[in-house]
């Protein structure tokens, strides 16, 4: 428990700056459809103009409904983004953060093993998502209320679940990054470069026939190509990136168990 | 014969192709204190990481209070005190803050000794680690490795940072640590401070051990000049057939050898033929350390190695 206190506590300044700026980035747009919604006629003849591949790249489709908007001005970009940000930089650090201050020179001779070590601070990274989750849900649910915004709880719910499933899914990739080579900039590094890729890929599959061969491997197809907010959740994508963070998680612990300790 | 508390036998680390220790091969007993030394890069610190499980070991064996070291061991580590060199501590945390939250990790109430020791070394545990002077901040390291009064301890220039007063208290503490039985192996720059704590030395240089001898024998078997002022001059001859002397000066009233083993047969002489003062240049540890790391050759160095 002490280390769980310990972990959050390194990672609270972050982490509140982050919660501020999601629920700052619901608010904004949620105070944006009222107008969305009051000139819905205007925006959708006006969006029906767009190419069909621009709106497919942005996820435009439905504009003024409840779940189209949401799902285009905060589900597809922004708050993904917060989740896999900071899941990334939590699993840098579970991983690496230690080895690159010299700190884990007495941690890890303390009579505790490695694979504990590193379990409690994934599990301290995973509580602090489901709590971002929570919050997220909370002031979505009470959001949309103020701005009469059409979409159920459940769907809500979903969004932000599949957004937990990928901000852990980028959680284990960057634990693992910092497991294979105890430094926390190339961990961070290589997991958000992972993300602009598999993003750009996930995005630009409806346009590019090689991305498209790709969707069915790219953790962004399983998540926010699954479309939640109209659909729920994908039960079989889900257990599909379940399966692969766990398998992630394992190897990074298997990894950090065995590594030597740079002094 | 007591069962050693640390057994390395043939320790080898390899980092990738790079040697970081070879064949490193000592025991420690409980109670006694083990001096570690050579110069930086030598493989002192890659030896005690190992110890500690911070390093895999390449091949040979490495054994704390019977158990074999490996990463894994954390059961083992309950018993140690580890005290690496330049140590990180967590900064955002005070020095109360950082030792309570070791303490705890350990399962100890280990709230008195924080207090009695922090009094010792005057450290105020209430401000911030980044607050403290770097001699602060060895302090608090200090006293995490001492705080749940370990059987082993394994500490890497403990004294670094820390003026001579604290220098003192920490003998002290070692000298404590050891009367309760516990094993220390002790590396340090200072060593005129190994000279007066430790009973056995090891010294390794270039991955090599290249020595290990108790103390009060290496000194035993060191070679000491001897200047030897009479109340007239004396002649050579009155000192031939005397054994161990090499280097025979004599200049008028005064006599300059060199003297390896016992000196009571030169004294003797001395004596009978009107020695009016004697002074004694005995090597330190630091002769002993400078020839074996500069000299490259064990056999051919300003002392008698071997038994």
């Amino acid at each position: 428990m002490i280390l769980i206190f310990k972990t959050a506590r390194d990672h609270w300044r972050s982490y509140l700056t982050w919660t501020f700026g999601a629920l700052a980035m619901v608010g904004i747009q949620l105070s944006i459809y009222p107008t969305v919604r009051s000139s819905a006629a205007g925006l959708t003849s006006f969006l029906d103009n767009f190419p069909k591949a621009f709106k497919q790249v942005f996820r435009m489709e439905n504009y003024t409904t409840g779940a189209g908007f949401l799902s285009t001005e905060l589900f597809s970009m922004l708050l993904p983004l917060i989740f896999i940000a900071v899941g990334a930089s939590w699993g840098a650090s579970a991983s690496a953060q230690e080895e690159e201050d010299r700190t884990a020179d007495i941690l890890l001779t303390l009579p505790i093993s490695r694979v504990r070590v590193l379990s409690i601070k994934i599990l301290t990274a995973v509580l602090a998502q489901i709590v971002l989750a929570s919050i997220l849900i909370t002031s979505l649910v009470v959001g949309i209320r103020f701005v009469d915004l059409p979409l159920g709880t459940t769907k809500i719910i979903a969004g932000v679940m599949t957004l937990l499933t990928l901000g852990i899914l980028f959680n284990a990739i960057s634990t693992l990054l910092g497991a294979v080579w105890g430094k926390k900039s190339l961990a961070l590094g290589g997991a958000i470069g992972l993300a602009i890729a598999g993003f750009l890929f996930f995005s630009l599959a409806p346009l590019v026939n090689t991305f498209e061969r790709l969707t069915p491997i790219n953790p962004f197809q399983w998540t926010l190509g699954s479309r939640p907010l109209y659909e729920g959740v994908d039960v079989g994508y889900t257990l599909v990136s379940l399966v692969v963070t766990l398998a992630l998680y394992g190897t990074s612990l298997f990894v950090f168990q065995r590594r030597d300790i740079q002094a | 014969m007591p069962t050693p508390a640390i057994s390395l036998q043939g320790l080898t680390k390899y980092y990738g192709s790079d040697l970081g220790v070879a064949d490193v091969t000592f025991d420690v007993f409980p109670g006694e204190v083990m001096g570690f030394l050579g110069p930086n890069g030598s493989g002192k610190t890659t030896t005690m990481r190992s110890l500690v499980g911070l390093l895999n070991i390449s091949s040979g064996r490495a054994q704390i209070l019977g158990e074999e070291v490996s990463v894994n061991a954390s059961a083992v580590r309950a018993r140690i005190g580890y005290l690496p060199g330049s140590p990180a501590l967590y900064k955002n945390l005070t020095g109360l803050e950082y030792l309570d939250f070791l303490a705890r990790m350990r399962k100890i109430d280990c709230t008195e000794q924080i207090h009695s020791m922090a009094q010792r070394f005057d450290l105020d545990l209430g401000r911030k680690i980044h607050e403290l002077s770097k001699g602060s901040q060895q302090k608090v390291a200090v006293i995490q490795a001492f705080l749940h009064y370990p059987q082993v301890m394994i500490l890497d220039e403990p004294t670094s940072g820390l003026d001579p007063i604290v220098q003192r208290e920490f003998s002290a503490m070692v000298g404590e640590m050891q009367a309760r039985g516990a094993a220390i192996l002790l590396s340090s720059h200072v060593l005129s401070e190994v000279e007066h704590l430790a009973d056995r030395v090891v010294i390794v240089n270039a991955g090599k051990q290249v020595l290990l001898e108790e103390i009060s024998r290496l000194k035993e078997k060191t070679v000491r000049t001897i200047d030897l002022y009479f109340r007239a001059p004396v002649k050579g001859d009155v000192f031939a057939g005397i054994s161990g002397i090499k280097d025979l000066r004599i200049d008028g009233k005064r006599v300059s050898c060199t003297v390896v083993g016992e000196e009571n047969s030169l004294l003797r002489c001395a004596v009978e033929n009107g020695l009016e003062s004697v002074q004694t240049h005995e090597s330190t540890l630091d002769d002993i350390f400078f020839s074996l790391v500069s000299g490259g050759d064990a056999n051919d160095l300003n002392f008698q190695n071997g038994a």
